[in-house]
């Protein structure tokens, strides 16, 4: 079983092998190698974001419309502590070369001077890569802690509430933490949006593209191996009877509240994960951004994939984004059979899509497949045919 | 300085006014929920296809708004709505239900049909705004409302608003408790397999109730394009806070849904007049109000404010 | 090993995604360009089409690209600057017709949301487009620098953060900084005699920034800001908001006298809000105010306040050419022919930035993106380019510099509130001309 798993999880590293081969070294015209690199980053950080909302939805049934959240905790991890943290390392030089410790007055440091200080830190970073890659995972761990926190935290209404009002409740304290989050300058500069500094600075152009596609791609296989041990392990058969028969379950002595804060926890962690790359991809992060269609994205690619297994989470986010960017490049000759605005027109013809794939896969691009190891069920028959 | 004038214009008439917008809104959500079990992303695309029914029938008719015009076009943003409602019902929901979709699947779906019903609307708007040179976005139905004189445009949009709810209400309550659809469709939504039993097309059923969705959430439009501007995200940008309402409320009624829109409407304004204001938060944190209590009207009372009185009538 | 066909499912559908992607691009690519006939536009451009279709036979098309908020928070300043970018598209297409050069637009939409900004100029790079102008939010703007500087795309945006005065190699910003702005209203207000003000603004990375540059500027005329006060300006907010935030400025003015003023730090929409909410106000009805080049020539807030604005003496500056230049009225008068309305705020610089970029390909004949980029730069030394919005000058960080302003105001004409040209800033000697109709704007 942990065979099975590591054989999916090579698998997985010699499609993103052959994928970087594609967008970085074939032959292809370099615009359209640029969109490869930039496509496959897309899809790696979002398939680490659909794998950790699969853990929840697919495997637990939990109604996770509150995933957003843990891309604002990234995102603050990222561009609210970490990049604070190196601009206190080199708080002198700063001070020396701007004239202000950026530090001392963050209002005037978010409205004034993040360029400067932004790209002198990157000029600093370019000749440390120990440095920068120590902020680099700083603001990753620090991102997977802190959203493992806040996960924990939704483990005591989870338990209390009624699916439909936990989904709500979530989706709610997503628009909460956003809104309160992004109007208090501080934490990420509110309304101006946190530079961050580049981690990678030392590399350059496409260089640097594929250091970050290399870590991303190595995060992701690492994510789809944990989380499919997970959920082929003895654990991951527990959630799949907790959702599919909560009462049977706490009847044959799972402890239901343990098993939910490590669900929340774990997956939480990594949905932060994702959230960190995605701000260290973009060097730059605003808050207010994270409006709950973020939740929805995830959620789309999930049941386009298929929930319930970690494949399915993948393909889902290829095929979203397969869906996107097909459409942006050919809306215009959708506009030549239909004379209607190209950008509008690409949302209709958007939305049929979801709706037509789930008409003709209601289950997926990739179904869920059946427990392959012992199911309780056979178990306790074992058991039973035992006793008698 | 407790000033009473004030204290109407500034506090009570908004609340009034946001309360019955989100109100009705919720009603259709609500009915959705409780019959065919989709909480629908794309409720709010609904109320925006009634504001641009209305919109279309003026202009198409009369070249423009004037007080009063929009009473006239209601009509036309309730058969709108209900058309937009029936078709997404036996377009998209009816058959996946049949294959046997989860109410995952289903949400999913309705978040494609929410695209489906912006881009088509977006499309619209731009061939009738290089057609005909009409300013098709961010206008306000305001000056279609009937005018009183003495009265503030928000006053008149309290009282009318009230009264478009109370008349809904009422109608709705006659068309569930006295009509024969109603025993029907009440049937259906409290057991459908013994209904299916019993001879009843439940699948019928649920295709009239989209109607009544559809209508209700496209007058409901109406009123929201009085205040907010109209755009096609006017009811998408609304819609978590519709999702609240109808969550305080309570998913399992109809009238939980008034009662959690008047919450919502109440708790951002008098949240914001007296909460915000007074603790010298900045004026952006309104939206963390009804959120905040919505967050702790769940932690407290898990099953919405219906369910509290349910609760409180069961223990009696 | 039940997974198995799971795995081989995933992997086919990745697999086949990129590769059609890539393949479809490259064939995309070799296939000769011209062959593209295809409007970009919609049915209305047909005219620009066919008059194009019949000067010459080897037309060249160049495809450019376009970045705007179609939906969102911002939505309505991206469908009426659509229509401005496309309007500037139809021009050039009849200017250069003769010059065997045929213009495209592809527009997408970015939602004023960075991470689709980045994502949909890296699709349109895809594509083979080098040039994306219209860009609107300065967040966008930060997200896609980089992107564009590592792969040469010439970018031009209407973002006027000061945030953003920051060397930025292949991206001009047309509007002038909002430090300009803040200049331009300060010297105003002093010249009126102001000596207090109050600031209601909208909470976002403009409103924020205009807000902060005028309490800096205010500093340097001794006039005293008394407070400022931000609302959410995003849709899903009430519209209350603006009404609290009026309700603080004017406890905080206390009362009303000669000296002292509002300043509306806001757009069209929102602006209305405010003045019904300022003309209703017992202290603030009774001062001066002032708008911004976002709310100045509103239809909103001109629909919500007329009358209320006209006795405010309300005046706001839009950065302009001398107004005797008749080009900002024939570009005002052929948008609102061409898009159905008026045109407000940042339209003529929408229009500019297409414009610029394509007037720059056309007199050049090149589309290599590092040659318009020194164009511009020597153009924007120079003031060759004059568009909708005057002469375009740059500075060393790509940015709008030397902007005359005209003052724009609200009178009664024939019974009617009317906006009405009331003065002129003179962006090189700091002064501020009276024109005639504006006399009485500018009296106690």
């Amino acid at each position: 079983m942990m065979r099975d798993t590591a054989i999916k999880a090579a698998a997985l590293a010699a499609i993103l092998a052959v994928v970087a081969a594609l967008a970085f070294l074939s032959p292809l015209p370099r615009d359209v190698k640029v969109l490869l690199q930039n496509l496959s980053i897309y899809i790696a950080i979002y398939a680490i974001y659909v794998i950790s909302l699969n853990l929840e939805v697919g495997y637990l049934g939990l109604p996770q419309f509150g995933k957003v959240m843990f891309l604002i905790i990234g995102a603050i991890a990222v561009g609210g502590i970490a990049t604070k943290v190196v601009l206190l390392i080199y708080q002198s030089y700063l001070l020396k070369s701007i004239g202000a410790a950026p530090l001392s007055n963050i209002g005037d440091y978010c409205m004034l001077y993040q360029y400067s200080a932004g790209s002198l830190v990157n000029q600093q970073l370019a000749q440390n890569p120990a440095l920068g890659f120590g902020y680099f995972l700083l603001g990753v761990a620090l991102a997977m802690a802190l959203s493992a926190a806040l996960g924990v935290l939704f483990a005591y209404p989870a338990i209390r509430l009624r699916e439909d009002y936990l989904g709500i409740l979530l989706l709610v304290s997503g628009e909460f933490l956003r809104v309160v989050t992004y109007y208090a300058t501080p934490v990420a500069c509110g309304v101006n949006g946190a530079v961050i500094p580049d981690p990678f600075a030392w590399a350059s152009g496409e260089a640097r593209t594929l250091v970050f596609f290399a870590i991303t791609a190595a995060l992701l296989v690492a994510t789809f191996f944990v989380f499919d041990i997970v959920g082929n392990s003895p654990f991951g058969r527990t959630l799949r009877a907790i959702r599919d028969a909560e009462t049977a379950a706490a009847v044959f002595g799972k402890d239901i509240v343990k098993f939910r804060i490590r669900v929340l926890a774990l997956a939480s962690a990594f949905a932060g994960l994702a959230g960190a790359l995605l701000a260290y991809y973009f060097d730059y992060t605003i808050l207010g951004a994270f409006l709950p269609i973020y939740t929805f994205i995830g959620w789309t690619m999930l049941i386009l994939g298929g929930q319930g297994n970690n494949v399915g989470a993948i393909v889902g986010a290829a095929a979203y984004y397969a869906i996107q960017t097909l459409l942006d490049i050919y809306k215009n000759a959708l506009q030549a059979l239909l004379h209607a605005d190209p950008t509008y027109l690409a949302y209709a013809v958007f939305g049929l899509a979801i709706i037509l794939v789930l008409m003709y896969r209601p289950q997926g691009m990739v179904p869920e497949k059946p427990v392959k190891t012992i199911d309780l069920y056979t178990i306790r028959k074992g058991t039973v045919d035992k006793n008698a | 300085m407790l000033n009473i004038y004030d204290f109407i214009n500034n506090v009570l008439v908004p609340a009034i006014v946001y309360s019955n917008i989100y109100a009705l809104a919720s009603i259709g959500l609500s009915m959705t929920y409780i019959t065919t079990k989709i909480p629908s992303f794309a409720h709010g695309d609904l109320a925006a296809v009634g504001a641009y029914a209305a919109f279309y029938l003026l202009y198409f008719l009369y070249g423009g708004l004037w007080p009063g015009s929009v009473y006239l076009a209601m009509p036309a943003a309730a058969v709108a709505g209900a058309a937009a409602a029936y078709l997404s019902y036996v377009g998209v929901f009816r058959p996946l239900i049949r294959r046997g979709a989860s109410i995952t699947v289903l949400m999913i779906a309705s978040f494609g049909l929410h695209f489906l019903i912006f881009g088509v609307l977006a499309i619209l708007d731009s061939i009738a705004q290089t057609a005909y040179g009409w300013n098709t976005r961010n206008f306000l139905l305001a000056p279609g409302e009937i005018r009183i004189p003495g009265l503030t445009q928000s006053q008149v949009t309290a009282v009318t608003s009230t009264i478009a709810l109370a008349l809904i209400l009422a109608a709705l309550y006659y068309l569930l408790n006295r009509t024969k659809f109603g025993v029907v469709m009440r049937a259906s939504i409290d057991n459908a397999p013994l209904a299916k039993a019993l001879g009843i097309e439940v699948e019928r059923v649920y295709a009239l109730s989209w109607l009544v969705i559809g209508a209700v959430t496209g007058i409901s439009g109406i009123y929201m394009a009085m205040i907010f501007p109209v755009t096609e995200e006017l009811g998408w940008l609304r819609l978590p806070l519709i999702f609240v309402a109808v969550v305080v409320g309570g998913l399992s009624s109809i009238y939980g849904g008034v009662i959690g829109g008047y919450i919502v409407g109440f708790s951002m304004v008098l949240g914001f007049n007296y909460v915000l204001n007074p603790l010298g938060l900045p004026p952006e944190y309104e939206l963390a109000i009804p959120f905040a209590i919505v967050i702790a009207t769940l932690l407290l009372a898990p099953q919405g404010i219906a369910g509290l009185i349910a609760a409180r009538r069961a223990r009696t | 090993m039940a997974s198995r066909t799971g795995l081989i499912v995933g992997v086919v559908v990745v697999v086949v995604v990129v590769v059609a992607i890539a393949a479809l691009l490259a064939s995309q690519k070799q296939a000769p360009t011209p062959s593209t006939t295809t409007p970009a536009t919609t049915s209305t451009t047909a005219q620009a089409t066919t008059s194009a279709a019949a000067t010459t036979t080897a037309t060249k098309t160049i495809t450019i690209g376009a970045e705007l908020p179609l939906s969102g928070s911002l939505q309505f300043m991206g469908t009426s600057g659509q229509c401005a970018v496309k309007l500037a598209v139809h021009d050039a297409n009849q200017m250069f017709a003769d010059k065997g050069i045929r213009f495209d637009l592809v527009v997408q939409d970015s939602a004023c949301d960075p991470n689709t900004a980045l994502q949909k100029l890296q699709t349109l790079y895809s594509q083979g487009i080098k040039f994306v102008v219209g860009l609107t939010c300065s967040s966008e703007l930060s997200a896609v620098m980089n992107f564009a500087e590592q792969n040469h795309i010439l970018i031009t945006s209407i973002s006027t953060s000061p945030l953003l005065a920051v060397p930025k190699p292949y991206i001009f910003r047309l509007p002038p900084t909002d430090d300009a702005q803040a200049k331009v209203l300060v010297t105003l207000m002093h010249m009126l005699g102001i000596k207090k003000i109050v600031i209601v603004y909208r909470s976002d990375a403009w409103g924020q920034g205009l807000t902060k540059a005028i309490m800096n500027f205010s500093k340097v005329y001794g006039i005293q800001v008394l407070g400022a006060f931000g609302y959410d300006p995003s849709p899903s907010a009430m519209p209350a908001a603006e009404q609290a935030a009026v309700q603080k400025a004017s406890a905080a003015l206390g009362t009303p006298s000669p000296d002292a003023a509002l300043e509306i730090v806001s757009f069209d929409q929102d602006g209305a809000a405010v003045v019904q909410a300022a003309m209703n106000d017992p202290v603030l009805s009774k001062v001066r105010w002032f708008g911004t080049d976002s709310n100045v020539y509103g239809t909103a807030i001109m629909q919500a306040g007329g009358q209320a604005l006209a006795a405010a003496k309300f005046m706001g500056a839009v950065a302009s050419p001398n107004p005797n230049d008749p080009r900002y009225l024939e570009f005002a008068q052929e948008f609102k022919q061409y898009c159905g309305h008026a045109p407000t705020g940042y339209d003529p610089y929408y229009y500019d930035t297409a414009m610029i970029v394509l007037k720059a390909i056309a007199e050049t004949g090149s589309t290599d993106p590092t040659v318009i980029n020194s164009v511009l730069e020597q153009w924007g030394s120079n003031g060759t380019y004059v568009g909708a919005t005057g002469p375009v000058y740059f500075d060393q960080y790509h940015d709008r510099m030397y902007a005359s302003y005209l003052i724009v105001g609200v009178a009664i004409v024939n019974g009617t509130p009317t906006w009405i040209s009331a003065g002129f800033y003179n962006g090189t000697t700091g002064q501020i001309t009276v024109f005639p109709q504006g006399q009485p704007l500018f009296s106690p």
